[in-house]
This record gives C-alpha cells, sequence and structure tokens, in this order.
C-alpha cells in the first residue's frame, strides 16, 4: 500500500524505498542523497550551491512508506546510524547548554524523576531473539505495594543510554490482567533467586526484603535503543524483552554474569546462599512468559494507516 | 473525544508497607544515580498518537544531554510527585537526523513548529533563558514512544508501545487542552509565538520523511519463532 499523489520529476517507482548514500562533508551536509540501483525513485536531495534556496527539491508526492518497516526484529541496511561499538554519534556538550541546564536546575523541580530511589543491575533477554542478552541498570520508583515504574539504562554511568522502561506489578494485579496482555509480561522469581539481580552497592543481607517482595512480581520491559547489535542511535520499533528463565535458551551467558559480578563486587555464595531461602512463588502464571510453552516470542511492526484526524494535516 | 490529560486515575495496589518504604529511602542515600542525575530540565509539550490526532496527551519531558547532539528524556502525565511514567523521547540534530536510513525517518517528527508556535516550554524557566535553548530545540527531529495511554483511562500500562507524533499545523492542537495548560503554568502560547518569531527551522527545511512523510502510523504485534538454543548465547560485546 503506497500513497503518490502526484509525482513531479519521475514516474513510477518501485515498491522498495530507495537506497540513499550519505556524504556527510567535513562541517556541513553538502549533497545528501544519491539514488543508486533504482533509475526511477524519487529523489530528495540538498544543494549548497550559492544563492539557492536550501530546501529539499523534487520531491511533490506523497513519500512511499513501506509496510512493517522500522520493526524490531529487522536490522536496517547499512548507515551511519549503526556502527561498532554503537559509539554515539555527535558533539560534545557545550558550555553553552551546560549552563542553560544549570539554570533550568535552580528554577524546575524535577519532582517526577526525584522520586527513583532504588537501583538495580539485572539482565534482559530480547523477546524475538533469547541469545541476544545484556546486563541492564533499572532506575526505580514504587508507585505503591503492587507498582513499580522503571527507567532503564544500559549502564549506571552519567554517559549511560536511556534503552527503555520497565513496569513491575505484584501477582494479584498480575492476575487481574486479560490473558492477551499477561502473554506481553515475564516472571521475577528465577533472575532474582539466582543472584542475577542485584542491588549495587547494598549488602546482600539489606537487598532481602526488597527480594522477597520482588520474587512473586512480574515485569513488562520495552526496550526503545538496541544498543547491542551497533544502533549508535535508536532505531527501530521498540523491543520486548524477556527475563532470564531456567530453561537452556534462556539462561544468561555467564561470561556476561561474572563481569558484572565483578564490577559490583557481587560475590556468587553471598547472593544464593540468602536467596534459596526465599520462597518460591507458588505458581508461576503460564501466559508469562509466553515464549516457554509456546516457542514464539513478539515483535513489534510499525505500519502506515490513514491517519485519524479532525482537520489540519501535516 | 478527549479526556484532560489530568485525569486523576490511581494506579491499582495496596499502599506501600513501612518495612519497604524504609528499606528504599536507604537504598535511595546509599545507592548512585548518575544516570537520573544527568536529567537537568523540564519541558512541556504535547503528543498525538500517530494514528490518530484527535487523540492528544500533555507530555512532560524530563531530558538529559548525552552529548551537545543527542538529548533523551523521561516522559510523565505531570511535572509532579506521583506522575506516571508513561513514555520516551529522543532527540537529535538535524545532521544526525539525515543519517538514520530512511525506513526509520517516518518516526521521528520535526519540533520547528510546535517551538515558533509556542506550545513547548520549560515550565519556571524565564523567557530569555528559555529561548536560548529552544533556539537549538527549533532545528530537532524527536521519536516520541508511549507506552501508557493515560488519556483513555488507562490504570495500568496496557497494551503495546505507540508511537506519538507532534504539532505540525495551527489547528492541531484541542482548544480546551491548550487553556487547560496555559492556565495551570500562567503561559500563554500566543505571547509565546511573538517571542519566538526569530527562531528558525532545521537548516534544509523539514524533511519529507519526518513527521510520518504526512501518514498515519500504527505499531502491531507479530509472533515470531525462537530460533532453536544454541550452545552458548551470543553475545555482542
Amino acid at each position: 500500500m503506497h500513497g503518490i499523489a502526484h509525482v513531479s520529476e519521475s514516474t513510477d517507482y518501485e515498491r522498495t524505498p530507495p537506497l540513499t548514500v550519505w556524504n556527510t562533508g567535513k562541517d556541513d551536509i553538502s549533497l545528501i542523497s544519491i539514488q543508486k540501483s533504482f533509475k526511477e525513485a524519487p529523489r530528495y536531495s540538498c544543494y549548497h550551491k550559492k544563492g539557492q534556496k536550501k530546501g529539499y527539491k523534487g520531491i511533490h508526492s506523497v513519500p512511499y512508506l513501506n509496510r512493517s518497516m522500522a520493526s524490531s526484529d529487522k536490522k536496517s541496511g547499512p548507515t551511519p546510524a549503526i556502527g561498532p561499538g554503537s559509539t554515539l554519534p555527535g558533539k560534545p556538550t557545550t558550555l553553552g547548554s551546560k549552563l542553560i541546564e544549570s539554570g533550568a536546575m535552580m528554577l524546575q523541580s524535577m519532582a517526577p524523576v526525584r522520586q527513583m530511589n532504588l537501583h538495580a543491575c539485572t539482565f534482559a533477554l530480547y523477546g524475538h531473539d533469547l541469545s541476544r542478552q545484556i546486563e541492564t541498570h533499572h532506575f526505580i520508583q514504587r508507585i505503591n505495594q503492587d507498582f513499580l515504574q522503571c527507567a532503564v539504562f544500559d549502564s549506571d554511568k552519567p554517559s549511560a543510554r536511556l534503552i527503555g522502561v520497565e513496569y513491575i506489578v505484584s501477582d494479584n494485579i498480575f492476575e487481574t490482567l486479560p490473558s492477551e496482555e499477561q502473554k506481553l509480561w515475564h516472571s521475577h522469581a528465577y533472575e532474582i533467586k539466582t543472584g542475577l539481580w542485584t542491588l549495587p552497592g547494598m549488602p546482600e543481607l539489606l537487598q532481602d526484603p526488597e527480594h522477597k517482595s520482588l520474587t512473586k512480581t512480574y515485569g513488562k520491559f520495552w526496550c526503545t535503543w538496541q544498543v547491542d547489535r551497533g544502533d549508535r542511535l535508536p532505531l527501530g520499533a521498540p523491543s520486548l524483552m524477556m527475563s532470564a528463565q531456567a530453561v537452556d535458551i534462556a539462561r544468561v551467558n555467564p561470561e556476561l554474569v561474572k563481569r558484572r559480578d565483578r564490577k559490583y563486587g557481587v560475590s556468587r555464595g553471598d547472593a544464593k546462599e540468602s536467596r534459596v531461602e526465599m520462597a518460591e512463588p507458588e505458581w508461576i502464571n503460564p501466559n508469562a512468559d509466553y515464549w516457554k510453552q509456546h516457542g514464539k516470542g513478539f515483535a513489534i511492526d510499525v505500519v502506515p494507516v490513514e491517519m485519524k484526524s479532525s482537520g489540519a494535516l501535516i | 473525544m478527549n479526556k484532560m490529560a489530568t485525569s486523576h486515575v490511581n494506579v491499582p495496589g495496596e499502599p506501600t508497607e513501612t518495612g519497604t518504604a524504609l528499606l528504599e529511602t536507604a537504598t535511595g542515600t546509599i545507592q548512585g544515580f548518575q544516570p537520573i542525575n544527568n536529567i537537568h530540565q523540564h519541558l512541556c509539550a504535547f503528543h498525538f498518537y500517530a494514528h490518530d490526532m484527535t487523540r492528544q496527551v500533555e507530555a512532560h519531558h524530563f531530558c538529559g544531554h548525552l552529548n551537545e547532539d543527542v538529548r533523551q528524556c523521561l516522559i510523565y502525565d505531570s511535572p509532579n510527585k506521583d506522575a506516571r511514567l508513561i513514555g520516551i523521547e529522543y532527540i537529535v540534530v538535524e545532521s544526525l537526523f539525515l543519517t538514520l536510513p530512511d525506513d526509520e525517518k517516518p518516526l521521528w517528527h520535526s519540533h520547528e513548529f510546535e517551538v515558533k508556535g509556542g506550545y513547548l516550554f520549560m515550565p519556571g524557566v524565564p523567557g530569555i533563558v528559555e529561548r536560548q535553548d529552544l533556539k537549538q530545540v527549533c532545528k530537532t527531529y524527536g521519536k516520541v514512544i508511549h507506552f501508557w495511554q493515560v488519556d483513555r483511562g488507562d490504570p495500568l500500562p496496557l497494551g503495546i508501545p505507540q508511537i506519538m507524533m507532534a504539532l505540525t499545523r495551527p489547528g492541531q492542537l484541542d482548544e480546551n487542552i491548550a487553556k487547560d495548560v496555559e492556565k495551570r503554568f500562567g503561559v500563554s502560547f500566543e505571547e509565546q509565538r511573538e517571542q519566538r518569531k526569530d527562531l528558525s527551522g532545521p537548516d534544509h527545511g523539514i524533511h519529507p520523511l519526518a513527521n510520518a512523510a504526512g501518514r498515519g502510523l500504527k505499531t502491531e504485534l507479530r509472533e515470531v519463532d525462537i530460533p532453536p538454543a544454541t550452545s552458548m548465547p551470543r553475545v555482542f560485546v
């Protein structure tokens, strides 16, 4: 499905989007896009010719949008926005920006973000590919005894990238959810009892009460930035994440765990002992950890549709 | 029909137990929160669902710079202590936006209209300081994803993530929502518009693929086969 209203330069074009090659030049962008492979694809380009108005030329029609573009389980073609090590592109923060931020800090109340008072480090698995595993840092706010909301980062340093959001609910709340909803959630018992989930900086004994209440919870975690596959910027649709489980394909790579434990001085022995005593949840809802019973994960697609509107469109 | 964004639906659950609260006070003091401490700015703006412009949400962004060219924001439904975390926004400068694959660009929106229109503002910050930053923001592109559809009264974050868009033309923003925000924050969008006349958008104009290329966008859930177990999980180090 594509919407072509009127094309001024070329005529029809093929169903796949044009391959673009970026030439970003030294300081500024000169020729932006070159069409390769598709002779009749629509073209837009921007020139820095003297005296000529900057802007996008050559498109007078509604550009073609791919059905299910940017799916969470598909990787894009080559682009400067993907690279080894997922190094963040862009310039260092300027003094000017820092000054503005200091000004804002003095005048504004950051009340919502000040509510996060718990930092947990754990591991998450991609819901469409459990072999892809990442170390995550959850910054958690408890709303009430049954519900927590977490901002998830890829590290606990100031340079940490915000990679998603997780919501955590008690088993009581979970049981009230419709089964279609429950499929999107994962259980926490295994990762807590095995010490994958830890509260950095807190002695193990002090962590106990928190873990007791969390063992019976379920989580729903959307990842918006797949840093582990080289995305230098947040690309694609959000990805549903799952938790480690006592099943081969969902055990976390021991190297990942060792590296994390070394970093935070977590001793495997300590963690497991005190937690082994914790009550197992009597029952974990079989709708959670959907892949376990069904061998299927989930992906999110973004599809073009007609916009419902009351007035002016873009 | 739009509900006011400040619909006070309570999140279900028992009040926090004393023991838990005490422990979390301790963790709050002992642990490190550097990524959160990097968040230095509060911006208020409006988002609508990428498939339904009539559903509009007041969005409170709490933002930090990853560097000069990339920002990341936590989005809440209010600026108060009991605010619900409803989404995420990423903001990038034009040169980085242009490096995005063509498949990706439609998910991003331009900020020019909502900044110049006065609809995006920094509560509590005087205009003259605010405009220093808005000068930059005006030229950027953003990607917003919401996880909690508070505008339809969901007591919990149900369903799948929603791609959101920002205002791009006059007449899009619901009058009632606008007036309500103006009143509560003591701002006037019209006044701001006057003050921001000299701001300009992206140097190369708004890219034709941004703002979903003028179409609607919807997210869909799809089942996938889980790849069979390998002997050792792959790690991209």
